[in-house]
């Protein structure tokens, strides 16, 4: 039995050929694959996305001799190099118990979907933020953002927690994602919140991921997808994140155009009840204010006078240094990228 | 400095990450800690010793290893951390 690196277009083909006959599809955006085979025949395969490891499938005629464990061993190995050392898996329901038995950890179980880790504590993670930032035990209102760039409605969300409540902490998504950097998102609204009483800025670390991130290898439809992606997202924050700080309302953008995010926002109401406000949009004259809008702005015409109705001075002062130019100009050429 | 893993999850072997902590820190997940998860945390603060190492944090994952592949394992990973740690002083020092 030999572990090999999937490399040729062909190889990955022929992964995608094994993983098909497990009724499993190959992940677009998929950094490493590795295979395991025995006289040349594909028996197992797995595969990364940056901290995330997908398409897992092993041949059911060797299912039992824990193949799985030199799998996910090899790839581990791999991770190493790149200093990755802490790993999760999305997986279904019925491989839960064979990844437990490697040493991961469960975070959240769905119905259908079960994300797990290797190499870290979700709680341990949460406290040591919590630590790090001296935050108190009393009650506290809550925003998550990805803020790609930080807007006016991002502000207008952030102010109308921190009216409700003495201490607010607004997560930026720590995923990097987006065409602005974590760096400089996490920077911007800092900034932009400095002057909003009882506000904290935190990383939202990695276990609120994008629905782009999120593995869509077991899933079978769109639909499917989002609904699993915001489940998930919704159990790791009522489990972990509202317990650990404490949290007692979170606040939400009404999305009323785009379907990924009014599935999210479905899900959170749900879940969170009377813990979870959706507040309506801040509109300039008829359209509601979003990220998107100042990035079709600035695609089209670059930075002019038309984004500082839309934007805080903070998102202004970004866009005008080399960093934000840079952005600029790639937000020109990558028509697509959200 | 930065962390430092050897090791696999295949049966009869054990997984050692060590990371830096402010004082000593083991945490040990094993298939038979029941048994044996006090023996397994006795070789690892032996070694430790050995090396004078205490500002480490030391996870690991045991698949039933026996207790001179965890030692030879846990000397290979305070081998590369040590290497790892003197890499990073050069670079300060060359800049």
């Amino acid at each position: 039995m030999t572990i090999e690196d999937v490399i040729l277009e062909q190889e990955k083909e022929a992964v995608k050929c094994f993983l098909h006959q497990h009724n499993l599809s190959y992940d677009e955006d998929i950094d490493e694959s590795i295979v395991l085979r025995e006289d040349g025949k594909i028996i197992g395969t797995a595969s990364v996305s940056g901290n995330i490891l997908k398409c897992v499938a092993v041949d059911s005629e060797y299912q039992g001799e824990n193949l799985l464990a030199t799998l996910i061993s090899a790839l581990l190995q791999r991770l190493r190099q790149r200093d990755v050392h802490h790993v999760f898996v999305y997986t279904i329901d019925d491989h839960v118990a064979r990844f437990k038995a490697l040493g991961f950890k469960p975070i959240v179980q769905t119905m259908t979907t079960a994300l797990l880790e290797l190499g870290g504590s979700i709680q341990e993670a949460l406290l040591n933020l919590k630590r790090s930032h001296a935050l108190s035990d009393a009650p506290k209102g809550c925003v998550v953002v990805n803020a790609n760039p930080m807007t006016l409605g991002h502000v207008h969300l952030i102010k109308t927690a921190a009216e409700h409540h003495a201490e607010t902490l607004v997560f930026v998504v720590s995923e990097d994602r987006s065409i602005f950097p974590f760096a400089a998102r996490f920077a911007m609204v800092t900034e932009a919140c400095r002057a909003i009483p009882g506000v904290t800025v935190l990383p939202s670390l990695d276990y609120l991921v994008s629905s782009a991130t999120f593995p869509k290898y077991f899933l079978k439809s769109e639909s499917k997808i989002r609904e699993e992606h915001a489940l998930i997202d919704v159990l790791t924050f009522k489990t972990y994140y509202m317990k650990a700080f404490n949290i007692s309302h979170r606040y939400m953008g009404e999305e009323p155009f785009s379907p990924m995010t009014s599935v999210y926002n479905e899900t959170m109401k749900k879940y969170l009840n009377n813990q979870c406000h959706i507040v309506p949009r801040l509109k300039l004259g008829e359209h509601p204010i979003s990220a998107s809008t100042v990035r079709k702005l600035l695609r089209h015409h670059g930075l002019t006078e038309a984004i500082s109705p839309y934007v805080p001075d903070a998102t202004v002062a970004y866009l005008n240094s080399p960093e934000g130019e840079t952005i600029i100009r790639r937000l020109k050429h990558h028509e697509q990228r959200h | 400095m930065k962390k430092v893993t050897v090791g696999t999850l295949e049966s009869s072997d054990c997984q050692i990450t060590l990371s830096p902590a402010t004082h000593r820190h083991v945490v040990i997940d094993s298939v038979v800690q029941a048994v044996f998860g006090e023996a397994i945390e006795a070789v690892i603060h032996r070694v430790l010793d050995q090396a004078g190492l205490d500002s480490v944090r030391v996870d690991v994952i045991d698949k039933g290893a026996l207790d001179y592949a965890i030692e030879a394992r846990l000397k290979t990973a305070i081998k590369y951390y040590e290497e790892a740690a003197d890499e990073k002083e050069l670079s300060i020092h060359t800049g």
